[in-house]
């Protein structure tokens, strides 16, 4: 067991100095994913008026102040500073998206390698059934969650794992259908040992490395997912003092004319998350993996 | 290869997908937490709800064995009875396409606009790769498929209204609105009926949210055609015809193109069911009428029919689009392998 972590994170750190010693973009958008992560983890604790930025100060005659040496970014109309608010709201869109991406990429392995040593019309049926799952559009789906549910941020959580973890199991099982006809899968499945153990020591190991990376990457496209739902439904967010990059948007839209610092601070935040980690992930494909080189063809 | 046996297969396959979304969408309501009929009523309060849940029940038929009731549901999603939606007190199949058209009357104009623009930039870039045109155009795809689409349309609505556009919002001046044709796209049932007035309008609405929309499909797009474009340019058959002496457009035009058709058709396949989700964003940006208006509306008062039918709709739009993709792709390119 030890072993194999070890081999995993040895395959990813191998990847990763590879590509940054050849690519420029890969360094730049590293350290820009570093300092994301660093801002959504420390973002509540250096933001200049904490209580602003949680919504429980509101003050309306200081409303849609532009940018000052004061407040950085401007206030939005309730008169809170956007700065404080775009911190809060980072690790409130970082976490969730954190939980999509792993919990859909463990899912993924599990069904893609397991299905392929299983029974052939096993096999087949799951097969359809990830297809199904690619045809149910997200958004649609998470405002169906979140009728049932009763609209908290687990409904949007669980209709985006719903729809992204076919991904990576069409990922892993096209991997794990080549490696079942290699010699080292094959020999401890002739001594007897159990499919299950041969999933876990032999296949699991191998497809891992790329795939963790490719989680990695998509977690730009989950956060955008994310705020595009709240931005259309409001739905996720339990009031609306709660700081959200998309419900702040879907705000900011009425003041679009007269402030439209409001609008433009989130959405650039919004957008330089999504650019930087589809820059990451794009190096990496375009200097290693052949499986993923094709990757418009698992976009969506 | 495309062969009758090919296209049974997928028919068949496409079938089968599609009675897969109906049916896990009839499980959705049945084990939702709570009363099946509950849910369906749209949570109705009041002194009245009892008779909703009634008559909510009476339509599922709750007493009838299960595999039943999934029959039930299956032959009514066919026979188009997909129920009544509780916010507008109308059939959900009505409501449904009618919002499905405009945003997909969207997407359609944003293709028009995306398709020749990708074509021109990846060419253009495919032919020098390497120089500074070909970074550049690099990092303005991946701005452009990158960046989210309510940036986009915001920044284009920002600096139209700015400059005294007057044509933002709804898809056709209000004093069309009892305008009504067959098709659901105006643009194209004004010119049936010869409202040339009525066709101005509608278009010069659609086309700043396509424009917002087409980012997305010109940054993927672009990218996808250099990629396959060089590729099909280190093939022998290009060689072959570059040291003949033929001239370089014609050889794209004739060689290289006809190879990246079933790549291209692929993608837009695929795209399809992204750039719908979009279209629903830049609605909202524009305020027009559409799928995002429709479910954001169904979802205030729980409106379980309508969001049910808005859901197996859609998908059953991207199953048929994406089994199009597939038989185009079978077409063009007879190498690939079923």
């Amino acid at each position: 067991m030890i072993r194999s972590i070890y081999v995993v994170v040895h395959d990813i750190l191998s990847i990763l100095s590879r590509t940054w010693r050849k690519r420029y973009s890969f360094r730049i958008a590293s350290v820009a994913m570093t300092f994301v992560f660093l801002l959504a983890i420390l973002g509540p604790h250096i933001a200049p008026y904490p209580r602003q930025g949680l919504g429980l100060d509101v003050d309306r005659s200081r409303a849609l102040l532009p940018p000052s040496p004061e407040h950085l970014l401007g206030t939005d109309s309730f008169g809170r500073d956007l700065l404080s608010r775009i911190l809060f709201a980072l690790s409130r869109a970082l976490y969730p998206s954190i939980v999509v991406a792993f919990v859909s990429l463990l899912l993924g392995i599990a069904i893609g390698s397991t299905a392929t040593l299983l029974p052939k019309p096993i096999e087949i049926s799951l097969s359809y059934l990830i297809e199904l799952l690619l045809a149910l559009p997200s958004v649609l789906l998470a405002a169906l969650l979140a009728i049932l549910m009763g609209g908290t941020l687990t409904s949007i959580v669980v209709a985006l794992i719903v729809t992204w973890f076919p991904w990576y199991a069409r990922i892993a099982y096209i991997q794990a259908r080549n490696l079942k006809e290699l010699d080292f899968v094959k020999l401890p499945l002739y001594y007897g040992l159990s499919k299950g153990y041969v999933i876990i020591k032999h296949i699991a190991p191998n497809i891992l490395a790329p795939m963790l990376i490719e989680a990695l990457s998509d977690m730009g496209s989950v956060v955008l997912e994310i705020s595009t739902i709240t931005f259309l439904f409001g739905i996720g967010i339990t009031s609306i003092e709660e700081p959200d990059l998309g419900m702040m948007i879907a705000y900011s839209l009425r003041d679009l004319a007269r402030a439209p610092w409001t609008f433009l601070a989130p959405s650039i935040v919004l957008a330089t998350i999504a650019i930087v980690f589809t820059v990451f992930g794009e190096a990496i494909y375009e200097e290693h993996h052949p499986v993923l080189k094709k990757r418009w063809w698992l976009w969506f | 290869m495309l062969s009758l046996n090919y296209l049974l297969k997928r028919f068949f396959a496409s079938l089968f997908l599609i009675l897969g979304t109906i049916v896990i969408t009839f499980l959705l309501i049945n084990f939702a937490p709570g009363d099946p009929a509950l849910v369906w009523a749209g949570k109705p309060r009041g002194p009245q709800a009892s008779i909703a849940i009634e008559k909510a029940r009476e339509y599922l038929g709750l007493d009838l064995p299960l595999y039943t009731r999934i029959a039930i549901h299956v032959y009514r999603f066919f026979t188009g009875d997909w129920g009544t939606s509780v916010q507008f007190k109308l059939p959900v199949l009505n409501l449904v396409a009618r919002s499905f058209m405009a945003s997909l009357e969207l997407v359609v104009y944003s293709f028009i606009i995306a398709i020749p623009i990708a074509l021109w930039l990846g060419t253009t870039v495919a032919l020098r790769r390497g120089s500074y045109i070909d970074r550049l155009v690099y990092y303005i795809s991946v701005v452009f498929a990158g960046s989210p689409r309510f940036m986009v349309a915001g920044i284009l609505y920002l600096i139209l209204y700015l400059s005294g556009y007057s044509f933002l919002g709804l898809r056709t001046s209000p004093s069309y609105a009892t305008f009504r044709g067959l098709t659901g796209f105006i643009t194209i049932d004004s010119i049936i009926s010869g409202r040339i007035d009525v066709f101005v309008d509608s278009l010069l609405r659609l086309l700043p949210p396509a424009l917002a929309l087409s980012t997305y499909p010109i940054g993927v797009l672009t990218r996808v055609i250099r990629v396959s474009l060089s590729e099909t340019f280190e093939e022998e058959y290009v060689r072959q015809a570059i040291s003949l002496g033929i001239d370089r457009k014609s050889i794209v035009r004739r060689y290289a193109y006809p190879n990246i058709i079933s790549v291209v058709a692929q993608l837009i396949g695929l795209m399809f069911s992204y750039l719908l989700l979009e279209a629903m964003v830049v609605e909202n940006v524009f305020v027009r009428e559409g799928l995002g208006n429709l479910v954001s509306r169904a979802i205030v008062a729980s409106d379980f029919p309508l969001l049910i039918g808005a859901t197996v709709f859609t998908a059953i739009v991207l199953i048929i689009t994406n089994t199009l993709a597939d038989v185009i792709q079978a077409i063009t390119n007879p190498r690939v392998q079923i």
